[in-house]
């Protein structure tokens, strides 16, 4: 996923790749250590034992260097010299008394190495790769020694050594190391689970679908911010719910208001009939004609605010943000039940949400009233689609009856045609205007592509 | 010898574009000798011609490693009873002579029982064997030697340059010893009497490593001639002559330096008067600056605590000087003789008659040349006499020995019941830190008897060729040195010119 220029990772990703480079360094660091560790302590255990070896024949040495028997003394020294594969001098006031080198040094003077290092009591040599370890040869019960062993001990074997525990003690670690890495990546996915379940709950609430419950998460600060989240949403459509009953007053005082004009028209021309059946100089017989207008005109007006009661005083508008298509459907369901076979509803839908704020009993209302007068004038079929146009949202209920005269339509829309219908559920179109109207919406006449009558819903947008 | 002849041009002039070492071995090894041996019998060697001679040809039961410990030659392996009086050896079963026959426990017995024999001239080494009825062969691979007494260096004794094993079939033909058969590393090849050479050759069938020499030549010549002779690389080693380390031989060849078991000392006759006084001798022995002649004729010499060689049992002693308060210095004449051979003998004549001299003493000394020196040794006619004492072995028994009242080589012709007694009673201990006590005892008696002014520890500055290889001195002697272990380097020419 990219934002931007950044490529965004997971963070299980990212808490594995923050991790990583320390792994492996620690790996490394870990083999080092340890195998320095066990290479000090191999080292040292040579010494000491060349050591421990030197310290068991010295009380031997010092009676044979007291007695100044050389060829026993270079018997014992050969023989220490073939078992530790190491050179063995015996020095005495600075001269070499016995030696494992060769005979060619008795006598002469002991040329003492120059020590690179001193450590563990020893004196390493560099680059000959030698330690030498030393051991004053006294008599037993003597404080004064009478002369010195060293034993020159080649460093090669031991670094070999060395080596060896060193890469026993790397791949051991790397292991360890490969091990511990899936382990942690176990162990991190299982950590960011809490996480995700986060996610999820969120997720879940955003989406509206509040038949999900949500569960408790066992992470104190992500159950925190989990029941912010929650309580944020339900403030949220508290204020949505305010926002709507406010938006829904606002259109009320507006239908009413439209309610006031539309039935202006009809209520000044009761006056106007009125003092006509008063004239006298109308006849009988246009004064009934006129008396019967009046009645009509009134039956209407009478329509017109029975409907407007039932729309407005009834059933308040209540709005809701919701998805059209659930409305939509629900009404073709409807009718669906009651259709005959000769006639068919087809219905185009988007297939994505098609959210808008709306008060579903009235709109459903509104809608079944157009199906019902569709499927009635229909022969065959009767279309319903749904588009968005922009701000807008299109409802079209199309048919392919005989349609309506234009010229009829605004008499109708205002509940002044003849409709069997709106008499008996005080419902028709004008009732569907007046629903619309409450929504903020426009009722539009044309003729469908059927050429029957064809009926837009077209609902702006209403910022909740 | 032609097809050897060959192989050494071929090598001289394709040696450095082929490598071939075997082949560049067949070029003769020579040594130089300041004699021809005198003798190719074992048991009657006493000259180090002789004995490095014998060292070649011959092998004994054990053999001295160059550190002296003590190692099997033929002998695969030997016990010694608990008692100490009754050796038991196991003859190796591939250890053949010369000649082809394989050596056996007869061989041994026969050996042996010459030494002990009247011919021979070391009988007195061999004495504590209970006769030729202590040597017993068990089978043909074992051989047991029964003692008279308990005497542990014995296997010194059979590991030395006399205890050598010759065939028993053929060690009584008339002419054995003109074309002798051994069983060492080399053969005898020839003895030319003209070029004063004996030629010995590589045993390809020997039983331990085969030598990597073809051949080598021993050649009698004096030192300044072998010098001239090395320098044009004409000679390989000139270990039989003592040299000094500033010696401009050196300059062109190796200086292999090691110790040697000896001692230079001056012997003094206590039977010629007036050395048959003991404040006479140790007056004589105080007066003489052993130290000064050290530092001016031996500098890398070490000084002489006592009479027994550095490094061995009793060397490490430190002898309080005894000086008679009321000791007048005698007005009779007092010579010491000299080996006229010795590279600054006149240099020393004239250091110790200015010395003693100055200091009162009626002193002279004599150059002689060496044989006529040792015949008055012999003798025991010189009343004092310059001489390297070397170990035959490594015990103080085999020095100290030489003052028993019995043995016939006192050349101190001193006769003292205390020092014998002490003798006897070491030579019969086994174990070795009594024997020690003893020995220091006797020690410590012959240097306040003043028998011998010790001058110095000598040190052996040997010197080989450049392109020789393996050439391990030995503590004891170049007697024994290991002649099968040398080799010549690869691509290596010996031919170089000395600059003086």
């Amino acid at each position: 996923m990219k934002q931007g220029n950044q490529t965004s990772i997971s963070f299980f990703r990212h808490v594995n790749d923050s991790i990583n480079p320390y792994r492996w360094l620690m790996s490394l660091v870990v083999a080092t250590v340890v195998a320095m560790l066990f290479s000090l302590i191999a080292l040292n255990s040579q010494m000491e034992s060349d050591r421990e070896l030197l310290a068991g024949l010295s009380p031997y040495l010092a009676t044979l260097v007291e007695s100044f028997d050389r060829p026993e003394m270079l018997r014992v020294i050969n023989s220490v010299s073939e078992v530790k594969k190491s050179e063995v001098i015996l020095v005495q006031e600075g001269r070499v008394l016995a030696t494992s080198r060769g005979i060619s040094e008795l006598d002469l003077p002991y040329e003492k190495p120059i020590s690179t290092y001193k450590f563990f009591n020893s004196d390493f040599l560099f680059p000959s790769a030698q330690v030498v370890s030393t051991q004053a040869i006294t008599l037993p019960g003597h404080a004064i020694h009478n002369a010195d062993l060293h034993i020159i001990s080649p460093l090669l074997p031991a670094i070999k050594n060395t080596m060896h525990i060193f890469l026993l003690t790397f791949v051991a670690s790397m292991v360890i190391a490969l091990f511990s890495a899936r382990q942690m990546r176990k162990a991190i996915k299982k950590t960011l689970r809490p996480l995700e379940q986060l996610h999820g709950e969120i997720r879940g609430l955003i989406s509206l679908n509040m038949e999900q419950e949500s569960k408790p998460i066992r992470i104190r600060e992500l159950e925190e911010i989990r029941k912010t989240v929650f309580e944020t949403k339900i403030d949220l459509e508290n204020a949505n719910d305010r926002l709507a009953e406010i938006k829904a007053k606002k259109l009320n005082a507006e239908s009413y208001k439209r309610l006031i004009h539309d039935l202006h028209n009809p209520v000044a021309a009761l006056r106007q009939m009125t003092k006509f059946i008063n004239d006298p100089n109308l006849n009988e017989e246009e004064k009934n004609e006129v008396s019967n207008t009046v009645s009509r005109t009134a039956e209407q007006i009478l329509n017109q605010v029975t409907a407007a009661r039932k729309n407005l005083d009834d059933e308040p508008l209540i709005l809701r943000e919701l998805d059209l298509r659930d409305c939509i459907s629900e009404c073709v369901h409807q009718n669906n039940l009651v259709m005959t076979k000769s006639k068919k509803i087809l219905c185009d839908l988007p297939n994505g949400k098609v959210m808008a704020a709306h008060d579903p009993a009235l709109l459903k209302r509104a809608l079944t009233n157009l199906i019902e007068n569709a499927v009635e004038y229909s022969i065959s079929l009767v279309k319903i689609s749904v588009t968005k146009l922009g701000e807008y949202i299109s409802i079209q209920v199309s048919d392919d009856g005989p349609g309506m005269k234009e010229e009829n339509i605004t008499l109708f829309f205002q509940g002044r045609g003849n409709s069997n219908k709106a008499k008996r559920q005080a419902y028709g179109l004008s009732s569907t205007n007046h629903i619309v109207r409450t929504h903020g919406g426009k009722l539009i006449y044309r003729t469908s592509e059927f050429g029957g009558a064809n009926f837009e819903i077209r609902l702006g947008a209403i910022i909740l | 010898m032609f097809g050897s002849l060959r192989v050494l041009i071929f090598c001289f002039i394709f040696g450095f574009l082929k490598s071939s070492p075997s082949h560049c071995q067949e070029r003769p090894y020579i040594k130089g000798l300041y004699s021809l041996p005198l003798t190719l019998d074992p048991i009657k060697m006493n000259d180090t011609a002789s004995l490095v001679a014998g060292n070649l040809i011959y092998d004994g039961l054990l053999k001295f490693s160059p550190t002296l410990k003590i190692e099997p030659a033929i002998a695969e392996s030997w016990t010694t009873s608990p008692d100490g009086k009754v050796l038991t050896f196991k003859i190796k079963s591939n250890a053949k002579f010369h000649n082809g026959l394989s050596i056996t426990a007869i061989d041994v017995v026969t050996s042996l029982a010459r030494a002990l024999s009247l011919e021979s001239k070391v009988q007195k080494l061999y004495d504590c064997i209970d006769g030729t009825n202590g040597l017993r062969a068990i089978n043909d691979q074992t051989i047991q030697i029964k003692l008279r007494h308990a005497f542990p260096p014995f296997l010194s004794i059979l590991a030395g340059a006399t205890a050598k094993i010759l065939p028993s079939k053929n060690i009584n033909d008339a002419n054995f010893f003109n074309k002798p058969v051994g069983s060492g590393a080399f053969y005898f090849d020839d003895l030319n009497t003209d070029k004063r050479e004996i030629t010995v050759k590589a045993f390809k069938n020997y039983y331990g490593t085969i030598p990597k020499l073809a051949s080598i030549i021993l050649r009698e010549t004096n030192q300044d001639v072998a010098i001239k002779q090395a320098a044009l690389g004409e000679m390989h080693d000139l270990a039989n002559w003592p040299l000094t380390t500033n010696d401009p031989i050196f300059k062109i060849g190796k200086n292999i330096s090691s110790p040697v078991a000896s001692t230079w000392i001056i012997g003094i006759n206590s039977t010629i008067p007036p050395f048959d006084k003991l404040e006479v001798r140790q007056a004589f022995k105080n007066a003489i600056d052993v130290e000064s002649f050290r530092l001016k004729f031996y500098p890398d010499a070490i000084p002489a605590r006592g009479y027994i060689p550095y490094g061995l049992v009793g060397s490490n002693i430190h002898f309080a000087r005894t000086i008679s308060k009321k000791f007048l210095i005698p007005k009779k004449k007092i010579k010491l003789v000299i080996p006229i051979e010795l590279s600054a003998a006149s240099e020393i004549k004239i250091f110790f008659e200015t010395v003693m001299r100055k200091d009162g003493w009626n002193f002279e000394v004599e150059l002689l040349p060496w044989d006529k020196l040792m015949v008055g040794y012999s003798k025991k006619s010189h009343q004092s006499f310059l001489v390297a004492m070397n170990m035959d072995y490594p015990d103080p028994e085999f020095l100290l020995k030489n003052f028993e009242s019995s043995n016939p080589d006192n050349f101190s012709g001193i006769k003292n019941k205390k020092l014998d007694n002490l003798l006897q009673h070491s030579r019969t201990q086994q174990d070795r830190k009594i024997r020690e006590t003893l020995h220091i005892e006797t020690i410590k008696l012959v240097e306040d008897l003043a028998l011998t002014v010790n001058l110095f520890h000598p040190r052996a500055n040997y010197w080989v060729d450049n392109c020789v290889e393996g050439f391990t001195p030995n503590i004891l002697s170049d007697v024994y040195i290991d002649y099968s272990k040398v080799s010549f380097k690869v691509n290596c020419s010996s031919r170089t010119v000395v600059t003086k």
